[in-house]
């Protein structure tokens, strides 16, 4: 689970943000560079029906009884798969190009809170999971029958710091490549326009407190 | 990490393992003043694609293992034989996997067992169960020699051991015999420096070992 703020910055303004950051934060910025692999299950690849997944998700209830936050993300998630039957499902693969080895994450987002107890907050609360794998992750996804559906290159920096929460700020433009996995070739799909986006990890028991934390620093960043 | 060889119990045509024999191999270990040390466990869970149309099947891997083990907790390891594909993932790849619903999972073994402590060697004796049952469906020995993590500086050494270890095992006369299969790890773009992925690539070979053994009988 993640709270998320996102919003954009013209290209021309990012120097005195990320200045700005420099003084809000008290941390050194880190280098971002990564290659973002979208995949998509094949046709051939189900999720489980609505009558399966609405029994399935009766007998997890009765089993624990979760807190309301829970219940809000679970009545909301059960909307979503109830519409994904005809979709497919997805997963990204980062490759971290900044380091020296190129290091492999598999994430996964899942749909965003709503409800209630959503709308009484300002920043989005989605489910995401995270998995640092070893580098052939690509070719065993594939080899499942997962598709390639889109790919993009991350470049920018980020700050990441503890102020109520664990805050990670990002400031990147987000790039497409004209060749299959030519990052060295990427131009920008908005040229001139930057990404910021401000993201801390939470669990179901203190999403409010986290939510809270993201809200407050996203102030400092309000034009 | 220390390099480790695994072999499997091949029963002699006709025969079953047991536990007797299972007994009788541990005190093959404790003959050679084996000390017991620990346990070991790990846990291999076969996946299974949820398909819309059961006939595109061919289409899919058939023998995709996820394997868990307890020397490493964090951590999972995927095994595609037929594709010679391992990876390893921390263990938050499992929920990942629930959340995509594309694949499911099906049948569980545990390979489970005892550490046994021999100088610079560690035997582990293990067993091949099933999910939630105490029948025996295999027995296992994993020899590890903790100064070398080669695979290839540790080639002589290990066959050495492995002679010697056959030898005691021969003396027992038990209807059966340990074999030795050595994976080729490049092939799994491995490297000559032993991991955690090389033992995962093990338990799945000796696992098609042990079904390829067990099915005359079926």
């Amino acid at each position: 689970m993640e709270c998320v703020v996102q919003g954009i910055i013209e290209t021309q303004h990012v120097e005195a943000l990320e200045i700005l950051l420099q003084g809000l934060c008290g941390v050194q910025r880190e280098r971002l560079r990564i290659h973002e692999i979208c995949l998509k299950s094949g046709p051939h690849l189900a999720v489980k029906s609505a009558y399966e997944m609405n029994c399935t998700e009766k007998e997890e209830k009765k089993k624990e009884s979760p807190s309301e936050a829970e219940s809000a993300y679970e009545m909301n998630s059960s909307e979503n798969r109830e519409n994904s039957i005809s979709v497919t499902s997805e997963v990204r693969l980062l490759c971290d190009l900044e380091q020296a080895e190129p290091s492999w994450t598999v994430r996964h987002v899942g749909g965003a809170m709503r409800g209630a107890g959503a709308e009484q907050i300002s920043v989005l609360v989605r489910s995401m999971v995270e998995s640092k794998t070893s580098k052939n992750v690509l070719r065993l996804f594939y080899t499942l029958g997962y598709k390639l559906d889109h790919e993009l290159l991350r470049v920018g920096f980020s700050f990441n710091f503890y102020r109520g929460a664990q805050i990670t700020v990002t400031v990147s433009s987000i790039n497409k490549m004209l060749k299959l996995h030519a990052t060295d070739e990427a131009v920008p799909v908005t040229p001139g326009i930057q990404m910021v986006e401000v993201t801390a990890p939470a669990v179901a028991e203190t999403y409010t407190e986290v939510a809270a934390a993201v809200s407050s620093f996203c102030e400092y960043l309000a034009p | 990490m220390p390099i480790r060889c695994i072999l499997h119990w091949q029963p002699s045509q006709g025969t079953m393992v047991n536990s007797q024999i299972l007994n009788e191999i541990s005190q093959c270990v404790e003959s050679l003043n084996g000390v017991k040390e620990g346990r070991c466990k790990a846990s291999l869970t076969f996946y299974r694609p949820n398909l819309r149309d059961p006939s595109t099947a061919i289409d899919f891997p058939r023998d995709f293992l996820g394997i868990s083990m307890l020397e490493q907790p964090n951590k999972y390891y995927f095994i595609i034989r037929g594709q010679k594909i391992v990876l390893e993932a921390d263990y938050s790849i499992l929920t990942i996997m629930e959340k995509l619903q594309s694949y499911k999972s099906k049948v569980a073994l545990h390979f489970e067992g005892a550490l046994y402590k021999l100088g610079d060697f560690q035997i582990r004796v293990i067993k091949v169960v099933p999910n939630q049952a105490e029948s025996l469906r295999g027995i296992m020995i994993e020899i590890e020699y903790l100064p070398i993590s080669s695979v290839e500086k540790s080639k002589h050494i290990m066959e050495d051991f492995i002679d010697l270890w056959k030898e005691v095992v021969s003396k027992k006369s038990l209807a059966g015999q340990f074999v030795h299969t050595e994976p080729n790890y490049a092939e799994y773009g491995l490297s000559d420096n032993y991991t955690s992925q090389h033992t995962a690539v093990q338990y799945a070979a000796a696992l098609a070992q042990l079904i390829q053994s067990s099915q005359p009988r079926n």
